[in-house]
């Protein structure tokens, strides 16, 4: 007979199995959902950098940065776009703290970083809830939150990869701007921040779901959740760029840890003190989720009746 | 018939339309769009009547947005210190008006066109039937059929910005007397390229079924269109104002509005945009005939 220790690990195996294949049913949907998705906003990002460094050599002098200044628009009778970056590497010019080399690096960490993190879309635990299906899971002889968890555990697994593949691309195209890891243990030390800022990410839109027993549509708190996740992180901005109140109080929470801190670990911008100060306060703050979760999860079940819409 | 006329069978009475036609003439064809899009509001105000607290978060969401989009380009051109930063020529006053087109931008998109996230798994399911049943162009009658109260409020909110930022660029470079007629030469611009470049990304949905190619595409133009395209190298600023002109998304609303064009470019560029408008409409109805009601 199967203990129940085994029974759960086993039921995430099969949970895993079956997100996989869910993922891989429509070979397009899933190129473009995995492999493109989170690569578009990096790359304005990196315009407009070109463009912002660009006006910053423009006026420091000639030969302190990105060639051309800015243009005008076509309207007014130049070119538009008249690629700024032309001779980035020249770049002297820093800004809060970054050079122009040094951002086209944090740029393409972000495309790899952003990958491995658990997005708002990847649960739809809300519309079961709202349709009042729920119920069949919870008649069945396991946790419920196991489902879920093969489902994280699947988007990882299946996104380590994408996020290899997407950082060999990236070096295989521009090595001389890519971002190289500066060893493997800032790559370890990256890798298990992200990942455990990703979980936390898990749980909030886990918990923001479940709120779908008070709340019925929840789409709106899941999007708004990743806007102030992003934008904390530094999926925009790097935090440590930020004028200093914005990073004095950004560096606690986790998605700084998750996004700017992992790839400036990655650049040797920080090393393994910063690792352990940031690893604590990340499973702090992913203990208080869990907590938070489980509290929520089970106020909500108490007033769920089985009936939805 | 408008540009988004898609053939659809005859139906049911509509006002304008003799029984069992599609409506003819553009006066009639724009009465009955217009009860058409009144019958949509009301269904609106219904349904979100149902989830009030969904409508104070999807205000929410859409203000969290516009927050870090601002404080982003703040944060930006502060970085500079005292001196001034510029973003491929654009200041940062006119980088604030170039933001309340994109806020503006955003809110009609959301108010009028948040069924196109649907069109993917509509395809699939074939849920476009009852729409094609009906008199009248299908593009119109399935896009415009979510009608969004918090995308209005937003809209508000985008117009609101809008005018703030205005008003804090130098009075040499904004004439009162030039707004009252930029200012709706710039809306429709932005209404007119938000429904065509919205059609032109979802008509890739017909060959390539549910496979969020048509929300990468939103995803990309979106991102382009709103920064300045200045910031883009050549190449790229060409394509994104010449072959899928997100230009006429904010680009050149604020351009217009700020005086940054030529009078020639001004004037020929909404040419631009309405060949674009014809293309893509002859696409969506060559699409719209691989459509066989259940196809994923």
């Amino acid at each position: 007979m199967t203990s129940a220790a085994l029974r759960a690990p086993a039921l995430l195996l099969r949970a895993v199995a079956y997100e996989f294949r869910k993922r891989i049913q429509f070979r397009a949907g899933f190129f473009v959902r995995e492999v493109l998705n989170g690569t578009v906003e990096p790359l304005v990002m990196l315009f407009v950098y070109t463009a912002l460094y660009g006006s910053a050599a423009a006026i420091a002098g000639p030969g302190a940065g990105p060639g051309a200044g800015p243009g005008a628009g076509p309207g007014a009778g130049s070119e538009v776009g008249s690629d700024p970056g032309s001779d980035p590497g020249a770049a002297a010019v820093a800004l809060g703290g970054w050079t122009y080399p040094e951002i086209i690096q944090y740029v393409a960490g972000l495309v790899v970083v952003r990958k491995l993190i658990f997005h708002s879309r990847a649960l739809d635990l809300a519309t079961e809830i709202f349709e009042g299906r729920v119920t069949k899971y919870l008649v069945m002889p396991f946790r419920f939150f196991v489902l879920h968890q093969g489902r994280f555990l699947q988007f990882t697994l299946m996104q380590v990869v994408v996020a290899g593949l997407v950082w060999l691309i990236g070096y295989a195209v521009a090595p001389d701007h890519w971002l190289v890891p500066v060893s493997a243990a800032a790559t370890l030390q990256a890798g298990t921040l992200v990942l455990m800022g990703s979980y936390c990410c898990f749980l909030i839109f886990f918990t923001l779901n479940a709120m779908a027993f008070w709340l019925d549509v929840v789409w709106s708190l899941l999007v708004m959740a990743w806007f102030v996740i992003g934008f904390t992180g530094g999926a925009l901005v790097p935090v440590s760029q930020m004028p200093a109140a914005f990073y004095g109080v950004l560096s606690f929470g986790f998605p700084y840890w998750m996004i700017t801190a992992p790839i400036e670990l990655l650049m040797g911008r920080l090393g393994t003190e910063d690792f352990l100060f940031g690893a604590a306060l990340v499973a702090v703050q992913l203990v208080a989720l869990e907590v938070l979760r489980r509290w929520v999860w089970r106020r909500g079940l108490a007033r769920y009746v089985g009936a939805g819409m | 018939m408008s540009t988004l006329d898609s053939g659809g069978p005859s139906g049911p009475q509509e006002p304008g339309v003799q029984r069992g036609q599609s409506p003819r003439g553009i006066a009639s064809a724009l009465r009955w769009g217009l009860a058409v899009e009144r019958q949509y509001v009301r269904i609106g105000f219904v349904r979100k009547s149902q989830f009030r607290v969904e409508f104070i978060n999807q205000v929410l969401m859409d203000l969290c947005f516009y927050a870090a989009f601002i404080l982003t380009f703040e944060i930006l051109y502060g970085l500079g210190g005292t001196e001034a930063l510029t973003l491929g020529g654009w200041t940062h006053e006119e980088m604030r008006v170039y933001m309340g087109m994109v806020f503006v931008a955003d809110g009609l998109f959301m108010t009028f066109l948040g069924q196109q996230w649907h069109f993917g798994q509509d395809l699939k399911n074939g849920n476009l039937d009852s729409i094609r049943v009906r008199p009248g162009p299908t593009a119109f009658l399935y896009f415009f059929q979510r009608f969004s109260p918090e995308g209005l409020t937003n809209l508000l909110f985008g117009c609101g910005w809008l005018a703030f930022a205005l008003a804090g660029v130098a009075p040499e470079l904004v004439e009162p007397l030039t707004l009252l007629w930029a200012l709706p030469c710039a809306a429709v611009v932005i209404a007119w390229s938000q429904v065509f470049l919205m059609l032109s990304y979802n008509v890739v949905e017909f060959w390539l079924l549910n496979s969020d190619v048509g929300h990468l595409v939103s995803m990309l133009v979106t991102s382009f269109g709103e920064r300045p395209l200045e910031v883009y190298p050549g190449a790229v600023g060409r394509v994104l104002m010449f072959v899928l002109p997100v230009a006429g998304m904010a680009w050149y609303p604020a351009s217009l509005v700020l005086g940054r064009l030529d009078p020639g470019f001004a004037l020929g560029y909404p040419l631009v945009l309405i060949a674009f408008a014809v293309l893509v409409t002859r696409v969506f109805r060559r699409g719209l005939r691989r459509y066989e009601s259940a196809m994923g």
